[in-house]
């Protein structure tokens, strides 16, 4: 397994509220890791300077050797944690927009999962209910065969059904060879799937071990340890 | 890359502004069909009026949203939540800005075109043929009045106008930039941007031209270009190509500085709220 994002000395200010305090992390491919926190930790700042929509005050990141630009976008599928969609666009145009620029997209793959939820392509995304335009946003970054997957709360504000759905939808199209960052603080519902996980807190690297130490050394799931590490 | 950014980028113009072009043609159109009817009557004067009131209203309509439409597509596409798209497809920063400005004068100058067009609807007949005959004319008189440089200077004031479009949306695209280096009320910081530097460059330009006069006389600039018309033994109407020329070398460097400070802004200091 390779190496496919490190990050070194990262640091990033709002202001003055620090939320990423120079931390140093690394992430080899062919892993599904758990980026947890509570609110507010820093997860949703490491994921946008991941995708180069927040510049560092210090620190780098290589996302396969490289710094966020050009070429890490095109081996990035990134799912934000608010809609992003045009909505005046229809899920054709949508999925027309992905082919044209991502050559790694597979509209076979995107057809298949939106036909097996019944949405039309001609549909307006204006049209489509909140969980279902979720949906759609979800099956166009999972039909991307990217390098690493970056999913900001994927399952956060949706019913039990749809997070079986999304968690079923992100296992059975990712690219084993890639890797998948998940951010979250409903672990239960995720933690059956993760290999690593990453606690983040207060923009520190808490801990970051694979799920098999933490029940091998602390004797309880990754959720239990989660509420212990991050007890009020 | 870029082609396809063009294609999105048109697709996106003309949904937002066919609708509004289909009106003013269909005003035209209107105006065009009451004056089919022409007779002395009161009411028929009521409505003629109305309806050429109404294709100014429309025209004036059209040119201000097509420019709105630019200005707020930037903003909208780039800063807002259609950002975390824009912003992650595997495209440069400065191909973004070239192609939104591109497109975005060419939905002007489509606008432009909109409201000529709804002119030669709305005069069709006669009158529009009248219409051409007077402008030939009118060209023609020109050109031998300033003898054969008049459509070599209108060819060079549509230049400076297409330059202008462009510098003016990059100043535009520039302030909305630097708006969002502030952490909060990102909107209000762009407009304030776009008043103080309109404040400081009336205030330079003013300054620069009080200088000039105390040193070298209220008509510095003209004995300037004479200078250099002798220097370079230039004719009166050449010195006129050579004003036009300065002019829109000027204004294309200055809509290279306003890209400079967006394509630096999104590329070094981008922070997506």
């Amino acid at each position: 397994m390779s190496e496919l994002l490190r990050c070194e000395k990262l640091t990033k200010q709002y202001g003055s509220v620090v939320a990423l305090k120079g931390i140093d992390l690394s992430i080899e491919s062919g892993k599904i890791i758990g980026l947890l926190g509570p609110n507010g930790s820093g997860k949703t700042t490491l994921i946008k300077l991941i995708n180069g929509l927040l510049t560092p005050n210090s620190g780098e990141i290589y996302i396969n050797g490289n710094k966020p630009g050009v070429e890490t976008k095109k081996e990035v599928a990134y799912l934000p944690d608010n809609t992003f969609l045009n909505s005046w666009m229809t899920v054709k145009q949508i999925v027309n927009l992905f082919c044209d620029f991502y050559s790694d997209f597979r509209p076979n793959v995107c057809y298949e999962l939106l036909d097996r939820l019944g949405i039309k392509p001609e549909a307006k995304l204006k049209s489509l209910s909140k969980g279902n335009k979720e949906k759609v946003s979800l099956i166009l970054v999972m039909s991307r065969n990217a390098k690493l997957y970056v999913l900001d709360e994927p399952i956060a504000g949706v019913d039990p059904a749809t997070r079986d759905y999304i968690i079923s939808t992100i296992i059975n199209n990712y690219n084993p060879e890639s890797s998948v960052i998940i951010s979250t603080h409903l672990i239960s519902d995720i933690e059956q799937v993760l290999d690593d996980v990453i606690f983040i807190n207060h923009g520190n690297i808490a801990l970051h071990k694979t799920v098999d130490e933490i029940r091998e050394e602390n004797n309880m799931s990754v959720d239990e340890l989660f509420r212990e590490v991050f007890r009020w | 890359m870029v082609r396809k950014l063009f294609k999105h980028e048109f697709i996106a113009y003309i949904r937002a502004l066919l609708p509004m072009y289909v009106v003013l043609l269909g005003i035209a159109a209107l105006t065009r069909f009451v004056v089919f009817f022409e007779s002395d009557s009161a009411v028929y004067n009521i409505v003629i009026w109305s309806s050429i009131i109404a294709l100014v209203i429309a025209s004036i309509v059209c040119l201000v949203l097509s420019f709105l439409n630019v200005v707020t597509r930037y903003y909208k596409n780039m800063f807002t939540h259609e950002g975390y798209l824009t912003l992650t497809l595997p495209v440069t920063s400065a191909q973004h800005i070239w192609v939104k400005v591109t497109a975005g004068v060419v939905s002007i100058l489509a606008g432009f075109v909109m409201i000529v067009l709804a002119v030669c609807v709305a005069t069709a007949g006669e009158l529009n043929i009248e219409l051409f005959k007077a402008l030939f004319y009118l060209l023609n008189d020109a050109q031998d009045l300033f003898e054969g440089h008049f459509i070599p200077y209108l060819i060079e004031i549509m230049i400076l106008f297409l330059v202008a479009l462009f510098s003016g949306t990059l100043l535009f695209y520039a302030c909305i930039s630097i708006g969002q280096l502030s952490n909060k009320n990102r909107i209000a910081a762009a407009i304030g941007v776009f008043f103080a530097y309109y404040f400081v460059t009336q205030i330079l330009s003013t300054v620069f031209m009080i200088v000039l006069q105390m040193i070298r006389g209220n008509l510095y600039f003209i004995q300037f270009l004479d200078s250099v018309r002798e220097f370079l033994s230039l004719d009166l109407f050449w010195s006129l190509h050579l004003f036009w020329w300065f002019a829109i070398i000027f204004t294309a460097l200055l809509g290279l500085l306003y890209f400079s400070v967006s394509h630096f802004i999104l590329k070094k200091k981008l922070n997506l709220e």
